[in-house]
């Protein structure tokens, strides 16, 4: 990609290791977190494991975004199509069946508790525990742990009090940011500069194939050191 | 063998059984309904889930469930606990869990929401739970599900009020199979009180589960004395009308009532009575072990469940409450293998002659049976296979619970429908007619029920590897029918469309059916020859358009007026919809019948000039205009202001509601209007219509047909335009 002669600045957040609360804005969906779970691939060993609730793991668009189709084989990825499977993802995020992770993604926490099958008294319980699940992840695996929540409202509060960061991610005239509450992160991913109008996904991708080069992880028509990435 | 039972607030069981004259009455003195409770969710499905779930070994009870058992020990709720061994997954072995005999059938969702509170959050996975009380009873009891036909046959009566009346007035339209009551709602339950005694019916059909406490209301107000519906005194309400939001739908069910002694059926709130009359739903009654009554309300769903739950039985499974099986991990890479969606080859869009169609005959579920797919065997994590294509899924070795459910219909059906090729026997052939009818659905449902999340027993790996088994089977297909001279032209789930490939020799079809057939297990049926099909374009914003085709049967002769019949075959296109009014339907099939004559877009046009211009005079009835939407929510619980909408509120405006489910038939009188004065209800007689508004519904039905020889929209509006200018000019030069 040589659109550019000078050497792009491409900044995502440095995740530390457990849980990081990400609010994105609507327009943007769910691309930022996917692209967070990629870098961390990008910079990692381990595999990611992402446990959705919200409905958002539908694989072209990380297929799109994935610099190599091979990456796609080190995200694993579990639904919960009701509020009791996602409850037993949760927990089994820290059983022997998952290893070594280098991140892991849980989208929509709170989405399943909020339907009228599940009491509301107990909603609140199941939350509560499933934050709680996820945490252990944090320590267990001593990785970063990104959650998404479908509304930011009351009910998720326990969850900004749990998380260790609380990010927003916004697009802005210069293209997406990342920001937190205290001011200590304040990430302009791609400065878009004059001149540039691109779609989220091609922003995306250029973004990264950066983020992978500056990782020396395959980009696609790139000799890969080894078949395994 | 029961026609219905009645469930007492004591606790007694009151069971009603056919005789030769009437029905015996048996009493089921302290009847305990059992519920189970087991290890927590993270035992199972959590921590130590996975293909096979390794919950912690124990002898009798774990301290958790003995601490349930000390809290639940003398609740009235609670007429007995214990100890027993059972089954909590088709992949785990029996364990000891906490057995609850619950004082009545009421008690058991009491109990379980009260374990659910009991202790941390998922600390218990509760049994048995949710099953309808009929149902539960003969399952627990033993009791066979359906009424002994070689008594008697059932009696049955009929009752029933017009969709858009209700209130107590609503009873002077009310009728009694058919004919009217009376005149008063006075004279209405007298006659229907008459009616009762004198037929003793086993079965009641009502409009609307309303008519049962205004009739009871009624005879209230107006001192019918000693009136009865039921076998004994009384109804009882069992379920009231309900708004509910489950995954981001809004659903609704209306009231439900039973009549002691009688089964209940409410014409507004059934699927099988529609689809199969009641000769249908009683031999589903055999088959599934759901009683009647339960089976009359019940979804397709539920009844492919009391089915799966009766196979688990038999293998010492019980039926879990809540949903907490999760999916296993999978590669994203898998994941997007999977998510390809139904299989569907592009379409050669447009006119094609001299083509045959080839199907599976019910490809899913045999792809079920033949290939073992059953929620326990794919993915079964004892088995290292490669069997499901395209996704590397194994398949267990061990024999799955789902083709046992599904095979036995399989073969009921193809059975069916042989006795149906054989009689001669008109009365008989309904019958048979029918019971295939009530087959068919459950076969064509067990598919997508796989995928359903809160489905007992569903997994979506099933679905996966279901869908990943069709694409593989149709494509093996195309490439078998390719090899030996034909050309593929569509190729939609279950069927292919062939003609003959130019220039090259073709093995006849009927052999190369065979050996595909011998090849997959699954036998591809010769449908049809056409001598000329059409495949739609796609509609901007529709991605289902891949299966909007229509074509000309071989052999059978065009009907020139009236309905098509089955000459001209057509899918997905507008007069196969049900919402179509009647006028546009006739429109496209003349159009249907114009094309097949001549395959000229002109002709056609002309067809449309010559009916618009009918429509613009006016001499379209009104009666013919009717559209008929089925409505999927209440009025208030719809955002945007549509025509189905406006024809809502006009009902409400009358003094009626309709639930969704129902159907609302409107005449649209002034689409652009405001409110409730855009459309008219049928009973309304109006003479107008909205000419503009069914106008372009017309030429949308139009462009539907010409669309496969390059026309469109603009096309269209053109020719009729100058279409106009050439009448209004010749018409202008007469002299
Ligand atoms: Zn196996």
């Amino acid at each position: 990609m040589n659109t550019s002669q000078r050497q792009p600045r491409v900044e995502l957040p440095e995740l530390d290791a457990g849980l990081t609360l990400v609010d994105v804005g609507s327009d943007l969906g769910v691309t930022p977190v996917q692209s967070l779970l990629l870098d961390s691939i990008f910079a990692g060993d381990g595999d990611a494991y992402w446990v959705d609730a919200a409905g958002t793991a539908q694989t072209t668009r990380l297929r799109e975004l994935a610099p190599d189709r091979r990456y796609l084989h080190r995200v694993h990825v579990a639904r919960g199509f009701t509020a009791y499977q996602q409850t037993s993802l949760l927990d089994r995020l820290t059983g022997e069946h998952v290893t070594a992770p280098s991140v892991v993604v849980a989208t929509g926490i709170d989405r399943l508790y909020r339907d009228t099958d599940v009491p509301a008294t107990h909603a609140q319980d199941l939350l509560v525990r499933s934050i709680a699940a996820l945490a252990r992840v944090g320590r267990v695996h001593d990785v970063p742990v990104i959650v998404t929540r479908s509304r930011a409202d009351e009910f998720t509060q326990p969850l900004v009090n749990a998380a260790q960061t609380h990010l927003r991610c916004e697009d802005t005239q210069f293209g997406p940011r990342f920001t937190d509450a205290t001011g200590d992160v304040d990430t302009l991913v791609y400065h878009l500069g004059d001149g540039w109008v691109q779609t989220t996904l091609a922003y995306w991708q250029e973004v990264l194939t950066h983020r992978a080069r500056m990782h020396d992880a395959p980009v696609v028509g790139e000799e890969a050191t080894s078949g395994v990435v | 063998m029961v026609l219905t039972v009645d469930f007492h607030s004591a606790g007694d069981v009151v069971r009603w059984s056919l005789t030769d004259d009437g029905v015996t009455r048996t009493v089921h003195e302290g009847y305990t309904p059992t519920l189970f409770v087991g290890d927590a969710a993270r035992d199972l499905y959590g921590r130590r889930g996975g293909p096979t779930p390794t919950p912690p070994d124990r002898d009798g009870l774990s301290d958790s469930l003995t601490e349930l058992q000390a809290f639940l020990t003398g609740q009235d709720a609670v007429a007995n606990t214990g100890c027993e061994s059972y089954r909590q997954t088709f992949r785990t072995a029996p364990r000891p869990l906490l057995r609850i005999d619950a004082a009545s059938v009421d008690a058991v969702r009491q109990i379980a929401q009260r374990v659910q509170q009991f202790n941390r959050p998922a600390e218990y996975t509760c049994y048995n739970v949710d099953l309808t009380r009929q149902f539960r009873y003969c399952l627990e009891t033993g009791t066979p599900a359906s009424p002994d036909q070689s008594v008697r046959p059932l009696r049955t009566l009929s009752l029933s009020i017009p969709p858009h009346k209700s209130g107590p007035d609503a009873l002077t339209h009310l009728t009694i199979d058919g004919d009217a009551a009376g005149q008063t709602p006075e004279a209405a339950v007298t006659a229907v009180d008459r009616a009762v005694r004198e037929r003793d019916p086993d079965v009641i059909v009502v409009s609307t589960a309303d008519l049962i406490p205004l009739l009871f209301d009624a005879a209230d107000t107006h001192d019918v004395s000693g009136f009865e519906l039921g076998r004994e005194p009384g109804y009882t309400k069992l379920a009231g009308e309900s708004t509910y939001t489950s995954y981001g739908q809004v659903g609704h069910s209306p009231a439900r009532y039973t009549l002691p002694g009688r089964v209940v059926i409410d014409e507004s709130n059934t699927f099988f009575y529609h689809e199969a009359g009641l000769p249908g739903c009683l031999d589903l009654v055999n088959r599934a072990g759901l009683p009647l009554e339960e089976l009359g309300w019940a979804s397709i769903g539920r009844v492919l469940t009391a089915m799966q739950i009766r196979a688990a039985r038999d293998r010492d499974v019980l039926v879990p409450w809540q949903a907490w099986r999760p999916e296993l991990f999978k590669p994203a890479a898998t994941l997007d293998a999977a998510d390809r969606g139904g299989t569907t080859f592009a379409p050669a869009v447009g006119v094609h002659e001299n083509v045959h169609e080839l199907d599976f005959a019910s490809l899913y579920p045999n792809i079920i049976r033949t290939r073992n797919i059953s929620p326990e065997t794919v993915r079964c994590g004892c088995c290292d296979t490669d069997d499901v294509p395209g996704l590397g899924y194994s398949i267990c070795d061990a024999d799955g619970y789902l083709p046992t459910v599904l095979g036995p219909l399989i073969d009921a059906r193809s059975r069916i429908k042989d006795q149906i090729e054989e009689t001669t026997d008109d009365a008989e052939r309904d019958r048979l007619e029918s019971a295939s009818a009530a087959i068919k659905w459950i076969l064509v449902s067990c598919f997508g029920y796989q995928g359903f999340s809160n489905a007992k027993f569903g997994r979506i790996e099933c679905h996966e590897a279901i869908n990943a088994f069709a694409r593989d089977i149709l494509l093996d297909a195309k490439t078998a029918l390719e090899a030996v001279g034909w050309q593929v032209l569509h190729g939609i789930v279950d069927s292919i469309w062939v003609t003959p490939a130019p220039d090259r020799d073709q093995r006849p079809l009927e052999t190369v059916a065979a050996e595909i057939s011998a090849d997959t297990g699954i036998a591809l049926e010769y449908e049809s020859a056409f001598d000329w099909v059409a495949f739609c374009p796609m509609r901007n914003g529709d991605s289902g358009a891949l299966t909007r085709y229509f074509g000309k049967r071989r052999v059978e002769t065009t009907p020139s007026t009236g309905e098509l019949g089955d000459a001209i075959k057509t899918r997905g296109i507008e007069t196969r919809q049900r919402n179509t009014p009647p006028w546009v339907s006739t429109v496209q099939e003349d159009a249907l019948r114009v094309f097949d004559a001549t395959r000229s877009p002109d002709a056609v046009c002309d067809v449309l000039h010559r009916h618009l211009t009918a429509l613009r005079r006016g001499d379209v009835a009104t009666d013919d205009l009717i559209v008929a939407n089925r409505v999927s929510k209440r009025a208030d619980a719809y955002t945007q202001e549509t025509l189905t909408v406006a024809a809502l509120r006009r009902t409400q405006h009358h003094g009626s509601s309709l639930a969704p489910g129902q159907t609302v038939r409107y005449i649209v009188v002034n689409a652009d209007g405001r409110g409730i004065d855009r459309v008219r209800l049928p009973f309304e007689d109006s003479e107008s219509y909205d000419a503009d508004w069914y106008e372009d519904a017309a030429i949308r039905a139009v462009e539907s047909i010409v669309s496969c020889v390059g026309w469109d929209r603009t096309d269209i509006d053109q020719y009729l335009a100058d279409t106009t200018e050439t009448t209004l000019g010749s018409y202008n030069t007469q002299p």
